[in-house]
């Protein structure tokens, strides 16, 4: 029952033939639908992307109308955040001051103002009846007989005459009094409603829902057509499309439900005057007599009852490249055909079932029913604040008194309330931030300034080691962990693909997937191939895979299904019982006899297509990919990687570039855990990728032309990161020079010991991992997550993301920020006209706010945004996961995934001038959307000055440090051990920096 | 030996009672945090462990004495007629006592990290501790009322666990269809405990001929009706033919209770039923037949399904409707034995293969890695598809039209046939209520 805005003007509904008008509305419709890849290829983006035009209010209020979804938190969280201290009763006020105008006018003349009011309304909370229930609530809590629990509550001016005195119970009989005043000025809402679907009249009339049998059906029906290798047999004709696979279906001759007799007589009429999906479509909804105007309405709801499925035809159609084997020919119009031929099938069984006529919904379209809201509840709402103010019942005989405070009741609803109170809890984080990042700065403390020079005296001087990470929050800690174990390093952070853009194949894969953000298009084909040993490993790797092949051939057959389950019994309860008790010992096992890591033969990236003397190979090959990279890209490639971080002298003897993944057990949405700006693969490949490029010796002459002067004993080397069991890999180690060797271990040595730190850091929030835990122990722990087929949290991927820093390190560096931050390197001073912050927020800004987002609605909502709890998932034909045998695929991410996340706006610091800021937000769309409509809080840091500016509203602000005094500490541990929650910022002032 | 058997019936009585006791003591209990979690899970882990060194003991017992009964205590009775409490210990209880405990023990220990925060973890081991105690009566049970309780508590022990997640309305209504095909089953055994006594007087278990467990005695009268109710009590369990359509709406709860409930124990009671009575289908052949029949349609119909399932989770399902097909059809045969270490295989491989059913991803891209290239199981059928092989596509994919012919032609008519009846009743209560008004009108227009 949903009211659309139709953006196709009546006229050109008129206009257009029915058949171009299907199809643009199903266009339309489709942006509205999840936008969710396969499972395999899960990439994070903000499910409310299509309303990005939209400001962020807006969006989530028009979006939460038209998905039934919440868009905050419940007030109860916030209410439990100004408890704890995470919401002040300063940002509740700033937040109002900001907001809302005429704050100091009263409501009523001689009541309270509007500031007193909402002040007062934000941080009570009190269960609210529907305006069904009000009367037996009122009944049961005998509320018009004894005051409110909150008599009272709210501070009053005593002088005033409206006011009863707060000690004063009220007398018996004022509260009747009350209620009758307030209850007689509301004025019930009438609203005309049309049903969109058959479905949702007959539900309103007689508490039939026909979609219960027609999902079971068309989601078997679904599944069937999109399976991608679940089944041994495919459904038959589904190269045809669905919607004739679904006729064929429905026309064999079998006993079938007595209600699909009418859908067997639709389906062959549409076969007999050969229609296509989009005439069917039509054909239906005339049956259905829905106007021509309301085409779309009916359209959206009925994709939407099944949105999941629906959005997953749209990827099919869109993306086929996506698809893990069959390229099925999904279309969004066969599925809404199909659902509609079942859905008037089952309004007719509707029909039959009850009393009411099909007739009757067609005559609806014409003569649209009334409703009526009496708005009862929110008399409730006026009635016990009313008492909470103590007002004295005769003031409501004024009716303009009693009616300006239903008024304030009515525009301050729950979701103005959840916003207000969501932009006072994201202002407190804010604050936080920006002023520990102001404190930071200042030479505080004697040691800090000690500490502070020492750290710029030896990054002036050359490094030992520097260190470039992806972006990603989870980095945070490992980077942190390095500067404190190994003073001498320095850390760089960028977009975990190093600029390397490419169509990556891996030695063991079949198939080759991008390597790249979402955004960008691979042009250049990268393969890993082996150097020795290939054919041995390969044959004996068939070998196994036949064997499976064959367990899993044999049990397709009934008899030796048989066989195979009773004969192999004793290992079927030993590998149940090792792999449940012993999950880590298990799994190390399984490798050592697959052998998986031993014999892997020595590989390198077939990476340039260029050889020595300069010859270019440039046959591209059937998918129309360059094989590899000629020397000059490849030097682009570097120098402007090089460039953006701020890269570009000093260079240490050892540079590591590290990417990064993460393994898990029993886990779908594995891929949602892995590298967000490789588009959810891991990153590895492309830190292999460039320090390959890196250490090019044409490469580095051409780099030095152009003014990056490298020198010859300087090594760049590619490394692996796994966040989940906190494991670092290296990659052509033996290509390091000899006199680098020592310098080499104790880098590794260095990473390896950040890494083990890291996972300490992360087992804070295991409640499995004791608070007094040992480094070494939580690394067995972390290593035990990744393994253990029990465990729905391998880690907690980007739960904590909050914070985008984009500058210095050296301005960040010792400064403890709990994994909140994406950190990305950017040196303003070599930036002077702007171009390279402005490529930076290009690419990280969406890869940036597409994590945050998604985080932030599944949290919110895990029932529309997110898929809800993994426990009874179920994965539907290699695609999606749903919820038991039979439901709508879920979108989102996992409640396990996101259970300890905060949602705030992603708070992007970029450490850039105001005005560069809005020139750049001026300049592109993307940013300027971004950013102009909330969906990320920007802030201007001056890279001069360090005067922080908060863009608000269209223009910059600048911020107030509020607060000072934040703990020092000597090192992180000393900090997060032994806390499970949240942790704010904090200094970091190593007492006795202990080289290597 | 029978202080161990009271032991195995009580312990996880007794844990069933302290946690209930702790539901009332701890208000909000899914709130209370980690430590709250650990106790329940020693209140379960412990009592399983005792139980199954419990169960050690007795088939040392077992193993060196062979097979005996024990008479625990008296029920209740008059003076000629006595119901006992005995529980029997032979290999057969011995076998599904070891299973099921091993079993009970794995999934506890891994459904302490799997459901570690979910609000319902306490319920989720209420219910399992429930179940456990109805396995072990029904293992253990020395006559069929005392096998009754145990049958029942696993029923409802199941169907709560399939509701586990009441926030959405698919759970609770897939649990209902199972609790009814359930009850109705159930039928089944409470009428064959009746006619054992009407026949025969008692409904102890005798040691069968070949001496290995106990069984049910095949009266000579009433043979043949007993078997039938039995064969359908054990059908209804165990997801034989008719009644496989339930399987696949099992698998809502989370994926540890699947993979026990419905993948592992709850469905071979179902032969172990038939094993208790494996007399009768010596004695008639044509129990036999029928045992075999069914035992061969349901293997059918669960291969079938078996292919075209398209989610890992009902495809794994179907998969032990096949297998347990099968195993009937073993005991059909005369194969106990078989059929007895099919059971225990089958039971660890399904539960295993439920468990990492979410891991499906991952195990094709390793076997697709292997080959060095996609296994493409899947048979596509695009343009010539005969008659007969859409219509067998069509029957494997409705689940052998099982849950059809149930819902829409047997209570179809059913409700058909009540309507009638309501329409009769109205019809009827209509007139009866004219003539009462109209006796009033007469009596009113008396008195005026």
């Amino acid at each position: 029952m949903t009211v659309m805005n139709s953006t196709l003007g009546k006229a050109s509904i008129e206009s257009l033939a029915a058949e171009d008008l299907v199809h643009e509305l199903i266009d339309k419709v489709a942006h509205y639908l999840p936008e969710q890849a396969p499972i395999h290829a899960f990439v994070h983006h903000n499910p409310l992307h299509t309303f990005e035009h939209l400001s962020f209010k807006d969006a989530v209020r028009e979006a939460g109308n038209r998905f039934q979804a919440h868009s905050f938190m419940s007030e109860m969280y916030y209410r439990t955040a100004v408890n704890n201290g995470r919401i002040l009763p300063d940002d509740i006020s700033a937040v109002l001051e900001a907001e809302i105008e005429n704050l100091d006018a009263v409501i009523f003349p001689g009541g309270p103002t509007r500031r007193d009011y909402l002040v007062w309304r934000l941080t009570t909370l009190f269960d609210v009846p529907s305006s069904s229930s009000v009367r037996w609530w009122l009944h049961e809590h005998s509320s018009l007989d004894k005051p409110h629990a909150l008599y009272a509550s709210a501070a009053t001016l005593a002088s005033s005459t409206i006011y009863c005195k707060a000690s004063k119970i009220p007398e018996k009989g004022s509260l009747k009094q009350l209620w009758l005043y307030l209850a007689e000025v509301v004025k019930p809402e009438h609203k005309t409603v049309t049903y969109p679907r058959a479905r949702d009249f007959y539900l309103a009339r007689t508490g039939i829902d026909t979609d219960s049998w027609v999902h079971p059906l068309l989601v078997k029906l679904a599944s069937a057509f999109v399976d991608q290798g679940v089944s041994n047999h495919a459904l038959p004709l589904r190269g045809q499309g669905f919607l004739a696979a679904f006729q064929a279906y429905m026309l064999t001759p079998v006993l079938q439900e007595s209600w699909l007799k009418s859908v067997k007589q639709q389906c062959k009429k549409q076969i007999d005057n050969n229609w296509s999906s989009a005439q069917t479509v039509i054909h239906l909804l005339e049956t259905m007599s829905v106007p021509k105007e309301h085409w779309e309405q009916t359209i959206f709801e009925t994709l939407h009852s099944l949105r999941g499925w629906a959005g997953m035809f749209r990827q099919f159609e869109c993306h086929p490249d996506k698809l893990p084997i069959n390229p099925v020919p999904g279309k969004l119009i066969d599925f809404l055909a199909v659902q509609l031929t079942l859905d008037l099938a089952a309004a007719y069984k509707a029909e039959r079932e009850s009393t009411v006529a099909m007739t009757d919904y067609q005559a609806t379209w014409t003569t649209p029913e009334t409703v009526t809201d009496s708005k009862i509840s929110l008399v409730y709402e006026a009635f016990v604040s009313a008492q909470a103010f103590t007002f004295l019942p005769a003031l409501f005989a004024d009716k303009t008194k009693a009616s300006a405070w239903l008024a304030e009741h009515e525009r301050f609803n729950h979701f103005e309330r959840s916003y207000l109170l969501h932009l006072a809890f994201e202002r407190h984080h804010r604050n936080h931030i920006l002023n520990a990042l102001t404190e930071h700065q200042k030479p505080l403390m004697a040691t800090d300034v000690c500490a502070d020079k020492s750290c710029d005296h030896s990054s002036k001087a050359v490094p030992k080691v520097q260190a470039v990470f992806c972006m990603d929050d989870r980095e945070e800690s490992t980077r942190r962990h390095l500067e404190e174990i190994l003073p001498e390093a320095e850390t760089y952070g960028c977009p975990g693909f190093f600029g390397v853009v490419m169509q990556y194949k891996g030695f063991d894969d079949v198939h080759s997937r991008p390597l790249c953000p979402v955004t960008a298009t691979p042009q250049h084909f990268v393969e890993e191939i082996a150097i020795d040993n290939e054919k041995n490993y390969r044959s004996k790797r068939l070998r196994q895979g036949q064997w499976l092949k064959f367990l899993q051939r044999s049990r397709l057959k009934l008899l030796s299904s048989s066989i195979w389950t009773v004969a192999m019994g004793g290992l079927h309860v030993a590998s149940l019982l090792s792999h449940t008790l012993f999950p880590s010992f298990s799994h190390n096992l399984l490798h050592r006899i697959t052998g998986h890591h031993h014999d892997r033969p020595k590989t390198t990236l077939k990476l340039f297509r260029e050889d020595d003397k300069g010859n270019i190979n440039d046959q591209r090959n059937a998918a129309g990919l360059l094989p590899g990279f000629t020397l000059q890209e490849a030097t682009d490639i570097v120098e402007k990687l090089l460039r953006t971080m701020g890269l570009t002298k000093h260079f240490a003897p050892l540079i590591t570039i590290i990417g990064h993944g993460s393994s898990s057990m029993n886990n779908p949405h594995e891929a949602a855990y892995d590298c967000g700006a490789t588009g959810g693969g891991r990153g590895g490949p492309n830190a292999r990728a460039f320090a390959m490029m890196a250490n090019h010796p044409t490469v580095r002459a051409n780099l030095k032309q152009r003014g990056l002067d490298i020198p010859d004993t300087t090594h760049v080397v590619g490394g692996y990161h796994n966040t989940a069991d906190d494991t670092l890999t290296f990659y052509e180690l033996e290509t390091v020079a000899t006199h680098l060797r020592d310098q080499l271990e104790s880098m590794e040595d260095a990473l390896l010991d950040a890494c083990a730190h890291s996972a300490h850091e992360r087992c804070r929030r295991f409640n499995d991992a004791p608070a007094n835990i040992t480094v070494q122990q939580a690394l067995k722990v972390v290593q035990r997550h990744s393994t253990d087929l029990a465990q729905p949290r391998p880690e907690y991927g980007h739960s904590t993301n909050a914070v985008c820093i984009i500058g210095r390190r050296e301005k960040t560096r010792n400064l403890y920020m709990d994994r909140r931050a994406f950190l990305i390197s950017y040196d303003p001073e070599q930036d002077s006209d702007g171009t390279i912050v402005a490529n930076i927020l290009q690419a990280a800004g969406p890869v940036g706010a597409g994590i945050n987002l998604e985080y932030y609605f599944s949290v919110t909502d895990p029932v529309v945004y997110g898929c809800g709890t993994k426990l009874p998932h179920n994965i539907a034909g290699l695609v999606g996961v749903m919820n038991g045998h039979s439901s709508d695929l879920r979108t989102g991410l996992t409640w396990q995934m996101v259970e300890i996340h905060e949602p705030v706006r992603l708070l992007t610091i970029v450490e850039a001038t105001p005005e560069r800021l809005l020139e750049i937000a001026d300049k592109y769309p993307m940013i300027g959307r971004l950013v102009g409509n909330g969906w990320i809080q920007l802030i201007s840091w001056h890279p001069q000055t360090g005067e922080l500016f908060h863009f608000y509203k269209g223009k910059f602000v600048p911020h107030t440090v509020t607060a000072t005094g934040f703990p020092v500490i000597d090192r992180s541990e000393s900090f997060f051990r032994g806390v499970s929650d949240h942790l704010g910022c904090a200094h970091i002032v190593s007492q006795n920096p202990k080289g290597i | 030996m029978n202080n161990v058997l009271i032991l195995l019936i009580f312990a996880p009585a007794f844990s069933l009672v302290l946690q209930l006791l702790r539901f009332f003591a701890i208000k909000n209990i899914s709130a209370a945090g980690v430590q709250a979690e650990k106790t329940t899970y020693y209140l379960v882990m412990l009592p399983i462990l005792a139980c199954l060194l419990g169960v050690l003991v007795l088939s040392i017992n077992v193993i060196l004495h062979g097979p005996s009964s024990h008479h625990i205590s008296n029920w209740f009775g008059s003076s000629d007629y006595n119901y006992k409490i005995i529980f029997v210990t032979d290999y057969l209880s011995i076998v599904y006592g070891l299973l099921s405990l091993t079993l009970l023990g794995t999934i506890c220990y891994f459904s302490k990290r799997y459901l570690h925060k979910d609000p319902g973890f306490h319920r989720f081991y209420l219910l399992f501790t429930i179940f456990c105690c109805g396995l072990l009566i029904v293992a253990f049970a020395g006559i069929l009322e005392i096998l009754i309780i145990g049958w029942e508590l696993v029923g409802i022990s199941s169907v709560l666990l399939i509701a586990f997640y009441t926030t959405r309305d698919g759970p609770p209504r897939n649990a209902l269809y199972v609790f009814i095909i359930y009850r109705c089953c159930d039928i089944g055994l409470i009428t064959a405990a009746l006619l054992l006594h009407y026949f025969t007087h008692h409904s102890n278990f005798e040691l069968l001929e070949n001496s290995y467990w106990y069984g049910i005695e095949a009266p000579h009268d009433g043979l043949l009706i007993i078997g039938l109710c039995l064969l359908f009590a054990a059908s209804g369990k165990a997801a034989l033919f008719p009644f496989s359509s339930w399987i696949p709406r099992a698998m809502e709860g989370p994926t540890p209770s699947s993979a026990i409930f419905y993948g592992a124990l709850s469905v071979h009671l179902g032969p172990l039923l038939l094993l208790r009575s494996i007399n009768f289908f010596a004695e008639s052949q044509l129990l036999m037949t029928l045992l075999l029949v069914i035992g061969v349609l349901t293997a059918l119909i669960g291969f079938l399904s078996w292919q075209v399932q398209n989610d890992i989770k009902s495809k794994l399902a179907y998969g032990s409707v096949t297998q347990l097909g099968i195993i009937v059809c073993e005991i059909a045969l005369g194969w106990e034995i078989l059929a007895l270490i099919h059971v225990v295989t089958h039971a660890s491989l399904r539960a295993l293969q439920i468990l990492r059913a979410p891991s499906l991803l991952q195990d094709y891209k390793l076997i697709n890695q292997m080959l060095g290239h996609s296994l493409a199981a899947t048979q596509e059928y695009d343009h010539k598809v005969s008659r007969f092989r859409q219509f067998i596509y069509r029957i494997s994919l409705e689940r052998g039209l099982l849950e059809t012919f149930w819902k829409d032609r047997f209570l179809g008519t059913l409700k058909i046939i009540i309507l009638s009846f309501d329409r009769l009743d109205n019809n009827i209560a209509a007139k009866l209520g004219n003539a009462a008004a109209d006796n009033k009108n007469t009596v009113k227009g008396d008195e005026a």
